[in-house]
């Protein structure tokens, strides 16, 4: 049996993990609540070889929380880790755009999955996850179903900038007849927009693969795609990116180096 | 962060130098406040006045600013119109005379206010390098001379000013020769320590003293460097961009906890102002009028001078990678940001622009896009 580790992937809105060997062996998903540490923990645990004995098998830490897993062999950012996952998933990218729970990241790598530059939106709600599952919560609709709900209707135009403002906005759409297809279109397409406006300023290359819990919506890759006329895709296990891209770097990397 | 011996004199030399402010102005000297690296020091200490560099890199004070300023301005204009209506910087309160200039815009319509407060002098700072433009900054220069012979009642001769520019000129070759222990490898100083030093020396105001003092301490490093050399592997960090300082040492800190080695600073807190000496031959006021306008501030157009020092920065101090740091709202950094990038990448090194301000709630923001550049490898 080859070397074994765990990439664990603590994000604000879930952690992510599998159990690696130079295929993926086991998935582990849970929403990161307001214990990310535990939930981590509890993944962590969920992943571990039965077979594996006292120390367990070494795990790579990435993610917001990644500082809270006890005794991670590693622990890189979430943007080292996208990097190595997405040439993993799929060797002919050369861009990550990550639009996560509370950030956006626009990464550039190269065919190793090094990271050559990065931009990132961590300061503002809009063009994240987190404004599009307040706006799937407004419409009672999971976020996995958004692209069924917004489906071929013609989107709304959201005016305002402000993830906040834009949810009023919407309410007021909404009481005017728009269709509840139409304004999930509408926040599909700004949150497209913000993106493509992150990417656009970070010198890169296509093909763009979309990873975090927004990657499986057709909807956006396409508005993506249209607005800036590059060819954007996602993998099977897009949502896992950062989990694999942390297990293979610890397979590669030294045990014991801390960052580096 | 515990200073090593040696660093006593500048840790809190900024604190120290309020009591040593006020015991000059005992002796009837008088004291002028700058805020920038453009004002002309030499023509401060030619009239007999102490130049000192007045606070503005605190975020206390900005709600108080902001009362008068918007609120999207640059942290560190409002910071400075704060400490001075809130009466909190001891050097603007013994303070005879202000000395201004019109970098940038916010700078300028600031200082409108700030000379409601105290007596201001606005010297005109032509964004060129060219003869027109060091006549005019020239013109300037002698519009600043008069006035502090009016307000002083003093006369300014040429040999003043001579004395002043050498005694200035010692004063950057000290502080230049003790940046420059960092070329080796590994740096013996920390950029947390090279900018404490940095900082307080200006606010030592025995000059002498402090000249040995830093011929000393740049010795010790040397031999120390030579005898137990620390780690080679760390990354070589030049940082560059807007000045730094208080609030904003939060990027130096979290650079370094990041594994990285901070060796020299493109900035005027770092070796901005005091790489170029003042030419000790010709005319003392067309020297300095020239010294002066090649500072490779943002606020110069086009600023070649910033892509030159860079370059040569990069070489000099085996440098691995570039961090510009920009506060918000400072257009004229933010926007020759990108020239910067273009100029860094040419050069084959990593480039990190960031975006600050002087409050502490974006510091997880901060580590983590820092900690992502230092894993680039």
């Amino acid at each position: 049996m080859g070397a074994r580790v765990i990439g664990l992937d603590i994000g604000s809105t879930a952690v992510k993990g599998v159990l690696f060997d130079g295929q993926v062996r086991r998935y582990e998903l849970a929403p990161s609540g307001w214990q990310p540490a535990t939930v981590a923990a509890a993944v962590r645990t969920a992943l571990q070889p039965a077979e594996a004995g006292e120390g367990g098998v070494r795990v790579v830490a990435t993610g917001y929380g990644r500082a809270a897993v006890t005794g991670a062999a590693l622990a890189l950012t979430e943007i080292t880790c996208h990097a190595r996952g997405a040439v993993y998933l799929d060797p002919e990218v050369r861009t990550v755009l990550d639009i996560g729970g509370q950030d956006c990241k626009a990464i550039a790598i190269d065919g190793d999955g090094a990271v050559l530059d990065f931009l990132m939106n961590d300061r503002c709600a809009a063009g994240t996850g987190s404004f599009l599952q307040g706006v799937c919560a407004r419409l009672g609709v999971d976020v996995g179903d958004i692209d069924a709900l917004a489906g071929s209707a013609p989107p709304v135009a959201l005016n305002s900038t402000c993830a906040v403002f834009a949810e009023s906005e919407m309410i007021g759409l909404l009481a005017t007849g728009a269709t509840r297809g139409a304004v999930a279109a509408g926040a599909l397409r700004a949150v497209a927009e913000r993106a493509a406006g992150l990417v656009g300023r970070l010198r890169h290359r296509a093909p763009i693969m979309l990873t975090g819990g927004l990657a499986g919506s057709r909807a956006l890759r396409e508005r993506l795609g249209v607005l800036t006329g590059e060819e954007y895709r996602c993998a099977a296990d897009s949502h896992f990116c950062g989990a694999i891209g942390a297990a293979l770097l610890g397979l590669e990397r030294a045990p014991g180096s801390v960052t580096q | 962060m515990k200073m090593p011996e040696g660093f006593a004199g500048f840790d809190d030399a900024r604190r120290a130098g309020f009591v040593a402010v006020a015991a000059i102005k005992e002796t009837g000297r008088r004291v002028v406040g700058t805020y920038c690296v453009f004002a002309p020091t030499e023509l401060i200490l030619a009239a007999g006045a102490l130049p000192v560099s007045l606070c503005a890199m605190s975020g206390e004070t900005i709600p108080a600013a902001e009362a008068v300023l918007p609120r999207n301005l640059c942290p560190l204009i409002k910071s400075s119109y704060g400490f001075a209506i809130t009466d909190k910087c001891p050097y603007f309160y013994y303070a005879d005379l202000i000395v201004a200039e019109t970098t940038c815009d916010g700078k300028k319509k600031m200082y409108e206010y700030l000379g409601e407060v105290k007596p201001l002098h606005l010297l005109r700072l032509p964004y060129g390098t060219d003869a027109v433009a060091v006549a005019a900054w020239r013109a300037e220069l002698v519009l600043l001379k008069e006035r502090l012979e009016r307000e002083f009642a003093v006369t300014i001769t040429e040999g003043d000013i001579r004395a002043a520019i050498r005694q200035r000129n010692a004063e950057r070759a000290a502080l230049l020769a003790l940046c420059a222990v960092n070329t080796v490898r590994p740096a013996p100083l920390t950029g947390l320590a090279l900018h404490k030093v940095l900082y307080g020396a200006g606010f030592r105001f025995d000059k002498p003293a402090l000249i040995a003092e830093l011929a000393q301490l740049a010795a010790t490093l040397q031999a120390e460097s030579a005898a137990a050399p620390g780690d080679a592997k760390q990354k070589r960090i030049l940082v560059t961009g807007v000045p730094l300082g208080g609030a904003t040492e939060k990027v130096i800190r979290l650079i370094e906890e990041a594994g990285g080695s901070v060796v020299v600073y493109e900035n005027c807190t770092g070796l901005k102002e005091i790489i170029e000496p003042v030419a000790e031959t010709g005319d003392p006021l067309t020297a300095l009028a020239e010294k002066y306008l090649r500072t490779a501030c943002s606020c110069m157009s086009p600023n070649r001078n910033r892509i030159e020092l860079l370059t040569r920065l990069i070489d000099e101090y085996a440098v691995d990678g570039v961090i510009d740091v920009v506060l918000q709202a400072c257009h004229t950094y933010a926007v020759e940001s990108g020239r910067i990038r273009r100029a860094v990448t040419k050069l084959q090194r990593p480039y990190l622009c960031v975006e600050t301000d002087f409050s502490p709630a974006d510091t997880e923001q901060l580590k983590n896009r820092i900690a992502a550049f230092m894993e680039m490898r």
